[in-house]
Parts: structure tokens; C-alpha cells; sequence
């Protein structure tokens, strides 16, 4: 049984047959990434569940509109990554121009027990990263969740590494300060 | 120190460091207690976050997406096969021109060599030109006020996945929409109504267009309330100014659930609109036709509001305020509604269009008696108020319409199913025919706004005949609601809860209360009146509970109640939505109705306890109280 990932296996038979349905290869690739797309455009979209859902089908939608390019990518995690990234950017800012207001600003207050308190902090931090911009929530994302590379992440949000190292160090100290600003 | 911050910076991407990077940082954090911790602590921060819970992508994801590429591919081999016979054709009609060029040389020779008398040789007059490819935005120029109503099919309407709430939803039923379009200068407006029917909720209405984005555009629709009961058919309407003057080739109407602020939009139905001479309609899409809006219309619209007063008067009771739902007919200043605060004090704005701007914003402050309003309200043109029709009622009070500004309170105090509460009625200046209705009612959590305008006096004082319990159907639903909900009081429970809920015996004892960190008793006394539970067949309980309490006389500590699952059977899923976390109790009310969300046991089975916690302090234990479950 071979070890390779979907991926490489997926890079090998693009590259050496020709003949192979790239429909196929992308269905594979659904297959492959669809629940960690998921997974990540779920906090991209600030875990509304249906609009993740709506983006991953509308990235493997892409994907198979831009089928013709699977024999020249290099690595379609990425650059899945990167449709993704890029839909749920699009999203936001679509949705910010209908944001509604909300029926009561009052925070309720919380509940809050010794046995919860893992619980309470689990709810904390998923507050602060939906707070964190999305820009820095991705990298993030991508570096601690996915556990996609340096290179990856910066060929997924198509900025340099340099930059991808810049705003994990921003990303963290940002999450940490307004965490620590709930809590 | 240079060293220092540059290691310490690279430990926000320890992972993705070179090897001799690392060897670098290691070399320094071995050394260095700070960047030690802080290594520690973002490790646990990539641990957490890991950790965090993700739904998993829906089984039928994958079936969607293969129907999608499906009718992809076949999309495109209609659009190469389209290609193909183009390119064909063109072949062939390239072929047929060289022979009509070829045939035209051999007669232009013929013509040249013998040229006949009186042969006139005259240019081609030019075709018509076919019309212009069709763009998304229809120009509409002459459109004053013009209704179009048109039928759409709901199928079209993408309904969420989330089963509890698509179910909800499922009786929804638009089946006639009217498109009301005027132009103002620049500006155009544009209402969707239509009736609709729903099972349960409480539902905000939108209505988009499928315009690119511009600077100037405004929803006014987003608060319009679908009013819940499920009997009858009611009217839903929305509002859609837009700064150009165009119709869209579509919109689409989305549907808020007010219940569960969690969620900005709970479907979305793309409507096709074929105008009469626009651009070929997209699927769905049918034929409509233009007529002015006749005084008919003006009376049945008035008769409808006045059919729908009692349901208005019942979605009253149940709101601590609010504005008019769009049963009643209102135009353009139909108003939008934001607020914040308690019963004791907050603020409302209300926001509106007028004619010849883009929104005008009405803000209301209230203290705990004292009503204070103030807004913005000139530059109406006189010319847009309309005539009013003549209509009465056989009424025992109504309001006299004045023309000078001011607040005017209503003699004494009224009452109001069974509350005593004061009226307040403001006239905003330059609107003739616009008031603002306040009630407070002091002894429950409820304070009421509502805007009303002159034409509905009518409805005004249908609904305070509703009030004043003359509507036997209106009595009897509230006294219903208030027999099943025992002495708490109906308008603090979401009315879907109502529904399919099943009562469990139980005991509660406040003197077993337990909270490790304090020796005293929890400060308030309570009393459980109700404990019901709702499983909805999509893997969620749903717990309510209801009771009374009484404060120490003077004190007003700070108390929240949770409801929970005893710990041994807890898991991460029990624990509610951020959004529903407790109850928090006021001095001011004695009953409380809460619901709380979670999953049940994986065997299905109900917990034969629950835990009531009370918290008395933020972000503290609180007390545990063990609610057994009987049978």
C-alpha cells in the first residue's frame, strides 16, 4: 500500500497520463480536502455553518471551472487554500454591506462553574478568533488547524513567506490580547 | 535585546522555522525564561485551537457538488455544441458569401459591359439594427407608481440545512408578490408583498436586488416582521431603495429569524422578474403586467389592516417593543428599528425613508417612566402626504389628530390585558399624519413603541378594541397561552415553545442547593413552576424552564440561572450557545421563562436530573441545584 498522500498520488497521474478525466481528479480532490476546507472556511466564515457549506461547494466548484489547470499546479492543497481564502474574503465583505444590527447589544452574562471552566474558555477563544481579522484569522488557520506550511500557506493567501512569518506573529499577539481583554 | 525581540518574534512561527533557525531559538530560549513562557503558551494556544470543535461537512455535500458539476458539464457541452453548429454555420454562410460575391462580380461585370438606360444603381438602405444585448438593470423611466404582481416559485427558495429551523420555516408560502415601483428624482423605491403562511417564529424580511453594490443603498425592509400565528394568511412586504433608476432582473428575499440572533439570513429566494420589456427572463421568471394603483387597491389594502389588527394586537403582547409589522400598509417611511437597552432604560432608532433623501432617523431614549424623543423630521414635502379616505368605525375612543407638535399622554392610565400602563402619543413635525404610541407597562418586563400613522387610525383603534378584549378570538388565544404557561406570563417565551413541548414532573428543593465556595444559601427566593422538554428530531434538546423569584427587599445583587445536565453525564455539546448561557434575573419582575439548548445522551434517553446553577457574581461558581426528573 502506498503512503503517499491524495495529492501526490493525484500529481503523479495528472503528470504521466494524459488521458486521465480531470473531473475525476477533481471529485478526488472533494474528496481528498472537502471536511478541512470545510473545517476552515467554517472559522473563516465565523462558524456559520450553512455559508461554510455554501463556500466549500462553491470552492470545489472552482476548482472543477478551472479543472484545465490540474496538470500545472503544483500543490492543489494550496491552491484549494486559496480559492477558499479567497471566497470567504469575498463573503465578508459582501455580507458587511447587509450586516444587520443587532436586536440588543446587552451582553448576557455568562455562566460560569468550575466544571465549565474549560468549556467557558473554549467559548472565549472561538469569540476572540472571530474577532481576530481575517486576515490574520487565516494564517492561523492555516498554520495551527490546517497545518499547512510556510510555503503553503503563503501560496494559499498569495503573499510571501516573509509575510505569512509577519502575520502569524501579529495573529498571535493579537488573539492572545483580545482573549485575554474577554476573559 | 535586539537578539531578544527577533527570537522572540520567531517563536510565533517556531514550526515553520530552517533547522538551523531552530537551532538558533532554541539555543536562546533554553536561556531565556521569557521566551520560554511564551513558546509554552502559544503551543497551548496551537493546541487550543486545534482542539477547537468542528462540525464535519454535511454527508449530502458530496452529492450536491457532484449534481453541480453534472450540470456544469452539461452547460458546457451545450454551450461546444452551440459553438460547434456557430462555427459551422459560419463556415456555411462564409462559403454562401464568396458565392453571392462571386455571383455579384460575375453581374457587376455583366452590369459594366452593358449598362442599360435608365438602370439606377442605388445604396442598400440600412437594416434596423437588433435590439442591444440585454444588461442585468432594466431602465425604468416612466414608472410613477406602478404595481406589478407577479407569481414565483418557492422552489427557488434555498431553505437552510438546519432541519429545526427549515421546519419552521417550511410553510412559508409566497404566493403573490407585487412589486410597487416609484421614482423620486433619482431614486427609486420598491416594495414586495405577498401573503405567506408560517408554522412558527418570528421573522425579519429583506429584499435584495441583484444590483452591483452602490454608494447610496439602503434596505428598509430588514425589520418587517412576519407576524408568527400560523392561521391565515398574512402579508409580508419589504422595501428596497436604490439610487438608480433601474429594476432589477432579479431579487432575493431573505428571510431573518429573530429568535436566534446568531444567523443573518435564514433563506434566500432568488426571484426572477421578467419586466415587460426587459431582458429575457431566467427561469422561474413569468410575465407581468403594469397597472396604476387604484383607490380599489387603497380600500382593500385598508380593509386587510383592519382584519389583521387582532393578530397585530397579539404580536404586541408579546414584544418588549417594537415597530408596526408591515401588516398595516405604510410606504416610505416605513420604519426600521434598532435598540438597545432593559425595560428601565435604552434606546430605539428608527430609521425611514423619505422621498427625497436617504434615510431620516428617529431616536427614542426611555427612561423608567419618563419618555423622551427626539428626531429628525423636516423637510417633508407637503405634496407626499396622501389624501386620507374617508373610513370610520363605531369606536369607543380615537385619536383626535392635531396639528401642532408635541407629546401628548393619554388621559390616566389604561389597561391592557389585565397591566396598567400609560400611553404616550407623539406627533412629529412636519408629519401630519405619523404618531408614536408609547406604552409602559411598569409591573412586567415589557415596554411597547409603536409607530402609527393617521390613515390607520382605523387599526389603531381596532387594536385597541383588541386590547380591550371586544375580539373573542383574540381572548381566548391569549388566555390560552396564559393557562398553558401557568403564572408565568406568556410574552416572555418564545411562542414556538409552545409547541410540541412535553411537561415533566420534577423536584426541586432550594435548601439542597450546594456551592462549595460559599457557606449562605443562594440570595433569592425561587420557585420552579414549569421544566418542559422539545426534542426536535435534529439531534437537540430543548429545555425550558419557567418560575418565580423574589429579591431581598433592597438588595439588587446580580443572579443568573443556567441549566445544565448533572456533570456525569456533561459533555463539551451540552453546554448552550454562547447566545443562550442564562437567565439573568431583575429585581423589578418576579417570573422568569428560560430556554436553553443542548444535545442529548448519545442512547436518546432524558437525564433523570438536571442542574440549575445559580450564579451570583460573574465569572464565579455558582450554586447547584439539583432538579430531579420524575418518571
Amino acid at each position: 500500500m502506498s503512503n503517499a498522500s491524495p495529492d501526490v498520488v493525484l500529481q503523479t497521474e495528472l503528470t504521466n497520463a494524459s488521458s486521465v478525466d480531470l473531473s475525476q481528479a477533481v471529485v478526488d480532490l472533494f474528496d481528498a480536502h472537502h471536511q478541512a476546507i470545510f473545517g476552515y472556511l467554517y472559522r473563516m466564515a465565523g462558524r456559520d455553518r450553512e455559508l461554510a457549506e455554501e463556500l466549500t461547494q462553491e470552492t470545489f466548484l472552482k476548482a472543477f471551472q478551472a479543472r484545465d489547470q490540474l496538470p500545472r499546479i503544483v500543490n492543489h492543497r494550496a491552491w484549494l487554500y486559496r480559492i477558499a481564502t479567497n471566497l470567504a474574503l469575498n463573503a465578508r465583505k459582501r455580507r458587511s454591506r447587509f450586516r444587520w444590527l443587532p436586536w440588543s447589544r446587552a451582553p448576557e452574562a455568562r455562566t460560569s462553574i468550575d466544571a465549565l471552566q474549560g468549556a467557558e474558555i473554549r467559548l472565549d477563544l472561538e469569540r476572540a478568533l472571530d474577532r481576530l481579522p481575517p486576515s490574520l484569522r487565516a494564517p492561523l488557520l492555516l498554520s495551527a488547524v490546517q497545518g499547512l506550511s510556510a510555503r503553503e500557506i503563503a501560496q494559499a493567501l498569495e503573499i510571501s513567506e516573509g509575510a505569512v512569518r509577519t502575520r502569524l506573529y501579529r495573529a498571535r499577539e493579537q488573539l492572545r490580547a483580545i482573549f485575554q481583554e474577554d476573559v | 535585546m535586539f537578539t531578544h525581540r527577533r527570537m522572540q518574534r520567531a517563536l510565533a512561527f517556531y514550526r515553520h522555522l530552517s533547522l538551523g533557525e531552530r537551532a538558533a531559538v532554541d539555543a536562546h530560549v533554553q536561556g531565556c525564561q521569557d521566551c520560554s513562557r511564551r513558546l509554552r503558551a502559544y503551543r497551548a494556544m496551537d493546541e487550543a485551537l486545534a482542539a477547537l470543535p468542528t462540525p464535519g461537512a454535511p454527508p449530502a455535500l458530496r452529492q450536491r457538488f457532484l449534481n453541480q458539476i453534472q450540470a456544469q458539464k452539461n452547460a458546457e457541452r451545450a454551450s461546444s455544441a452551440l459553438s460547434l453548429s456557430l462555427s459551422r454555420g459560419l463556415v456555411l454562410a462564409g462559403l454562401a458569401l464568396a458565392l453571392l460575391m462571386f455571383w455579384g462580380a460575375l453581374r457587376w461585370m455583366h452590369l459594366d459591359m452593358t449598362p442599360g438606360p435608365g438602370v439606377a444603381v442605388s445604396s442598400p438602405q440600412p437594416r434596423p439594427l437588433p435590439p442591444a444585448p440585454a444588461s442585468g438593470l432594466t431602465p425604468v423611466t416612466d414608472a410613477i407608481l406602478q404595481e406589478v404582481p407577479f407569481r414565483f416559485d418557492m422552489a427557488w427558495c434555498k431553505f437552510p440545512s438546519d432541519a429545526w429551523r427549515r421546519d419552521r420555516l417550511i410553510d412559508l408560502q409566497v404566493d403573490q408578490v407585487w412589486l410597487s415601483v416609484r421614482d423620486w428624482d433619482a431614486h427609486q423605491s420598491w416594495r414586495i408583498e405577498g401573503t405567506y403562511h408560517v408554522a412558527a417564529g418570528n421573522f425579519r424580511l429583506s429584499v435584495l436586488p441583484d444590483f452591483p453594490s452602490h454608494s447610496y443603498f439602503s434596505i428598509t425592509g430588514r425589520n418587517d416582521s412576519l407576524l408568527r400565528e400560523g392561521d391565515g394568511d398574512f402579508v409580508l412586504a419589504g422595501h428596497v431603495s436604490q439610487g438608480k433608476a433601474a429594476l432589477p432582473a432579479s431579487i432575493t428575499l431573505l428571510i431573518f429569524d429573530r429568535e436566534d440572533n446568531t444567523r443573518m439570513e435564514a433563506a434566500s429566494c432568488p426571484i426572477h422578474l421578467k419586466l415587460p420589456n426587459g431582458p429575457a427572463s431566467t427561469p422561474g421568471a413569468d410575465t407581468m403586467v403594469f397597472r396604476q394603483w387604484t383607490s380599489d387597491d387603497s380600500e382593500r389594502e385598508r380593509a386587510r389592516a383592519l382584519h389583521y389588527a387582532p393578530a397585530v394586537t397579539e404580536w404586541i403582547a408579546r414584544r418588549t417593543w417594537f415597530t408596526l409589522p408591515a401588516s398595516v400598509p405604510w410606504d416610505f417611511h416605513h420604519p426600521l428599528l434598532d435598540g438597545v437597552g432593559s425595560p428601565s432604560m435604552g434606546q430605539a432608532q428608527f430609521s425611514y425613508l423619505t422621498p427625497r433623501s436617504a434615510e431620516q432617523h428617529l431616536r427614542l431614549d426611555w427612561r423608567r417612566s419618563a419618555p423622551k424623543e427626539w428626531g429628525q423630521t423636516t423637510d417633508f414635502p407637503q405634496d407626499f402626504v396622501r389624501p386620507l379616505i374617508d373610513f370610520t368605525l363605531p369606536v369607543t375612543e380615537r385619536m383626535t389628530p392635531t396639528s401642532s407638535v408635541g407629546s401628548y399622554e393619554w388621559e390616566g392610565e389604561r389597561e391592557i390585558d389585565g397591566q396598567r400602563g400609560k400611553l404616550w402619543r407623539r406627533k412629529l413635525r412636519g408629519r401630519p399624519d405619523e404618531y408614536w404610541l408609547l406604552w409602559r407597562d411598569a409591573g412586567a418586563d415589557l415596554t411597547y413603541v409603536l409607530i402609527i400613522d393617521a390613515r390607520d387610525d382605523d387599526v389603531l383603534t381596532a387594536m385597541l378594541q383588541g386590547f380591550h378584549a371586544e375580539n373573542p378570538a383574540h381572548v381566548s388565544a391569549v388566555q390560552r397561552d396564559v393557562m398553558s404557561w401557568g403564572a408565568a406570563s406568556p410574552t416572555w417565551v418564545p411562542p414556538w415553545l409552545t409547541q410540541d413541548m412535553k411537561d415533566l414532573a420534577f423536584d426541586f428543593d432550594p435548601g439542597q442547593c450546594r456551592n462549595p465556595n460559599a457557606a449562605a444559601a443562594p440570595p433569592i427566593e425561587l420557585t420552579l413552576t414549569r421544566l418542559a422538554v422539545n426534542n426536535a428530531e435534529d439531534g437537540v434538546l430543548r429545555w425550558v424552564l419557567a418560575g418565580e423569584y423574589e429579591f431581598p427587599a433592597g438588595d439588587r445583587p446580580y443572579v443568573v440561572l443556567g441549566l445544565y445536565p448533572p456533570e456525569a453525564i456533561r459533555t463539551q455539546d451540552d453546554l448552550p450557545s454562547p447566545f443562550r448561557t442564562g437567565k439573568t434575573l431583575q429585581p423589578e419582575y418576579h417570573h422568569f421563562a428560560m430556554l436553553t439548548e443542548m444535545r442529548p445522551p448519545d442512547d436518546g434517553s432524558l437525564p433523570d436530573e438536571m442542574m440549575l446553577i445559580i450564579q451570583t457574581a460573574p465569572n464565579a461558581p455558582g450554586w447547584q441545584c439539583p432538579l430531579t426528573i420524575r418518571g
